[in-house]
């Protein structure tokens, strides 16, 4: 064991014209470094709470390390000791305690270690600290059974090592928490590089960053000799990696390109670029601009910079994709979907719902072969289901299955809704047979009313139908004619029988209001007692889609 | 020699049952802010979800300290009792993590046997309650081990969701992730399995999911033990009993609430059905 050099004697601060110079640190030292750290961690917890993404991306990495902060500095407190052994084993007491969440463990590990590493001292010199934080960095790295670089673990091993170097190079105590502190800044820098998951996102580690504002408090503590107020240190994030996809859009696409042109406005491509992602970089100069940005809309960064010159070195990386890979999630899915969308309603619904990608259909347009091979070709997937979703697709899906070397499933889906129900089926995870047979259950379980307009008079199955005149097909069938849509809509359902279905969902076209639709939908409610949901499909010349389940 | 059994909060066992069998519940921690309560201790369910609906800021929720189970461990030494201690996957929460720092600061480190149920709420619960009655049985630790990861690997929850939400905010949705219902209306399924929690179905409405749900109890022959859970919708937890009823023996069917815990994951009208199965189950979906 160590022997205390100053045992027995109080530490001193030596008298200096800017102050005093605290030779050795005591137990109310060690608080009181814990104090102010805990001070500028509670100002910085909100920003470092907002990098959370590892291990688990919940958000909490800066107010756990808080709370058993806090915990310890309570316990040592309450201890009211001089001696810093004493002072550090109620630390290391009150963290083991009051630790919460994993960055918490970790944290109340160090403070074990960092409690062995003093034992038996009154006080501690530079040297004998830095060996401290040394023994605490260990004792962190031994808690954990599968110690990750680019975390808490790895700026903690590297602030102390820094430490080490300060003090043996014959810096006071000061200089060496200093010296720790900026290694540690420097330690959190590089996480992005040692863990995937966090470039991914585009932050650092979170529990690192915790760590380092500890170190800065401690630091602020031993150069100013009191408890400070705290300073943030850290910016809140401009995206947070949490926040950035509540509705399920995912990670988005990690998006590359230069442009060469002339006249080039870094600026203005900045801003355009925050207005659709995130993580924007764009750096360069009027002749040539380098773009980094996270977003959903790869194609659009793409088509927007080639209007503006010359795209090269283009890179588009799938960041789901990625993240998943990096925590050994789900490997590729084994059946991808292709799915054709008229409106763009019915296109993002199907997107949400797994489809990759969506061929979206302008008015009159039915896709051609070409699009439907592209689409297949760029599905993230070996076997593909195609979703044509329309009778007159059928032809050019069932060729198209002939044209690529994937291998391609036609779900004679015949109406949008019946695209739609099958994707409700569809699992990623499960395997190609377990989806085509619930994909093509689910198409069978839904039943599609379509309200139009007629476009010209005929006559169909003895019935004559003038020109502009509304039309209900159930089921591709024409079942009702009236003057007004409600009116066709409501035979409609009266032909499809009572109850139509335990959910109608009703999609409204290009041309109708959202407003008008729910009104109609809950005057519909007060008739058939199902659940009744409105939603934009945007679908070109059909007033209303409805969708009987 | 005594077999003390412990577990944590996310078991989701009722109180009354643990008491009577004398199941050890460490509780986890719910945070609202810097707020930090005790899992069923210091907060009730129904306060609970009350209070998540008033709040802007979405819950965390972190492990047992480390202090707080090896109180436990040296309570049960005290006792002179084994400790068989069963929780929540490790893929999932860091208690186990904690569960293994407390056995190695413990005197007697041999006597305490952990155990990863690679499930979470009633199925937790369900490997809990086999592990008891092992115990109660009068088989060794070894053994009451042995029994609680056999019912580990076969142990299976599936649960209906209001909204993926609450499991996506928190971080645990894993493979779910890429099945959110995007825009439409949805009452998602999914499993815990291999410790992870897994998408199975989007069923579009409360009524169809019960009956998925029940369609896929019953496609899975035997069973041991069922439970019963639910967050906030008592009604859909008692037609899941009633109907599931007569699917095991009577005894058998335990029912729970999704505690504090588990509801900042699951969110309000969440339900599930856990079933231990005699034999192995294939994997899903």
């Amino acid at each position: 064991m160590r022997q205390a050099k100053v045992t027995g004697k109080t530490p001193r601060r030596s008298q200096g014209r800017e102050g005093s110079v605290l030779t050795a640190a005591a137990g109310q030292h060690l608080v009181g470094m814990c104090s102010t750290a805990a001070l500028w961690l509670e100002r910085n917890a909100a920003a470092i709470d907002a990098l959370n993404v590892f291990p688990v991306p919940d958000g909490d990495t800066g107010t756990n390390m808080l709370l058993t902060l806090r915990a310890a500095v309570a316990e040592a407190r309450g201890a009211r000791t001089r001696g810093i052994a004493r002072a550090a084993e109620a630390l290391a007491y009150g963290a083991l305690m009051g630790a919460r969440g994993n960055s918490g463990v970790i944290l109340s590990q160090f403070f074990k270690g960092l409690a062995q590493g003093v034992r038996g001292l009154e006080a501690a010199q530079p040297l004998e600290l830095a060996q401290a934080l040394a023994e605490g960095s260990q004792a962190a790295y031994n808690a954990v059974s599968q110690p990750v670089e680019g975390t808490i673990l790895t700026v903690a091993r590297d602030a102390s090592s820094a430490a080490l170097a300060a003090a043996r190079a014959g810096g006071d105590l000061a200089a060496t928490l200093a010296a720790a502190a900026a290694e540690a800044a420097q330690a959190v820098e590089r996480t992005p590089e040692q863990l995937p998951v966090l470039r991914e996102s585009g932050v650092v580690d979170a529990g690192g960053q915790g760590f380092r504002v500890i170190l800065e408090g401690a630091a602020a503590f031993l150069r100013d000799g009191r408890v400070r107020h705290a300073r943030e240190i850290i910016p809140l994030p401009t995206h947070s990696p949490i926040a950035r996809s509540p509705q399920g859009e995912g990670y988005g696409f990690c998006t590359e390109l230069v442009v060469h042109g002339q006249g080039l406005a870094p600026d203005q491509l900045r801003q355009w670029l925050g207005a659709i992602g995130t993580s924007v970089m764009v750096v360069g100069d009027p002749a040539m601009v380098r773009v980094h940005v996270h977003t959903a809309t790869p194609q659009a960064v793409v088509d927007h910079a080639s209007r503006l010159g010359l795209v090269d070195r283009v890179k588009i990386e799938d960041m789901d994709a990625q993240h998943q890979e990096a925590r050994r999630r789900a490997p590729p899915a084994s059946l991808g979907v292709v799915a054709v969308a008229w409106g763009e309603g019915f296109a993002q619904a199907m997107e949400s719902l797994g489809a990759r990608p969506v061929v979206r259909c302008g008015e009159t347009m039915n896709p051609s072969l070409f699009d439907l091979l592209t689409a297949i070709e760029d599905a993230p997937a070996a076997e593909v289901a195609l979703l044509p979703n329309n009778a007159n697709v059928m032809p050019a899906a069932r060729q198209v299955a002939k044209l690529t070397a994937k291998r391609v499933f036609v779900l004679p889906t015949q109406t949008l809704p019946q695209g739609v129900a099958a994707l409700l089926a569809y699992n990623s995870e499960a395997t190609t047979d377990a989806n085509l047979a619930a994909m093509e259950e689910a198409r069978q379980g839904v039943r599609t009313l379509e309200v139009t307009r007629a476009s010209r008079g005929a006559s169909v199955a003895g019935r004559s139908i003038r020109s502009g005149e509304a039309i209900s097909l159930l089921e591709g069938k024409i079942v009702a004619v009236a003057g007004t849509e409600e009116e066709a809509l409501r035979q409609g359902l009266a032909a499809a029988g009572a109850p139509p279905a335990d959910i109608v969902t009703i999609y409204y076209g290009a041309g109708q209001s959202e407003s008008q639709t729910r009104a109609l939908a809950d005057r519909l409610r007060q008739v058939y007692p199902s659940e009744w949901e409105v939603l934009g499909g945007g679908q070109p010349h059909y007033s209303y889609i409805l969708s009987l389940e | 020699m005594a077999i003390r059994i412990v577990t944590d909060s996310t078991c989701d066992l009722p109180l009354e049952l643990t008491q009577q069998l004398g199941i050890e519940v460490v509780p986890c921690n719910v945070h609202f802010g810097t707020e930090v309560y005790r899992d069923g201790l210091e907060l009730t369910t129904d306060e609970f979800f009350r209070r998540l609906a008033a709040s802007k800021r979405l819950p965390t929720t972190s492990q047992p300290s480390v202090g707080v189970l090896l109180d436990t461990y040296r309570r049960a030494a005290e006792d002179g009792a084994d400790v068989v201690s069963i929780h929540v996957s490790e893929r999932l929460s860091g208690t186990l993590e904690s569960a293994r720092l407390a056995r190695a600061s413990h005197p007697t480190p041999d006597r305490i046997h952990l155990v990863d149920s690679k499930q979470a709420s009633i199925g937790l619960g369900l490997v809990v309650l086999e592990a008891v009655e092992r115990a109660q049985g009068g088989a060794s630790a070894a053994e009451v081990v042995a029994a609680a990861e056999g019912a580990a690997t076969r142990a299976r929850i599936f649960a209906v969701l209001d909204t993926l939400e609450y499991l996506q905010r928190g971080g645990r949705i894993g493979r779910a992730q890429a099945f959110l219902g995007g825009v439409l209306k949805v009452k998602p399924m999914i499993t815990i399995e291999g410790g992870e929690v897994h998408p199975l179905e989007r069923p579009r409405s409360t009524a169809k999911a019960v009956e998925r749900l029940l369609a896929r109890v019953a496609a899975l022959g035997a069973l041991r033990r069922l439970g019963v859970t639910h967050s906030t919708v008592p009604e859909v937890a008692d037609t899941l009993a009633q109907r599931l009823a007569p699917v095991v023996a009577s005894g058998r069917l335990v029912r729970g609430r999704f505690g504090p815990v588990l509801g900042v994951h699951v969110g309000p009208g969440a339900f599930g059905v856990a079933v231990l199965p005699e034999t192995p189950l294939a994997t899903s979906p």
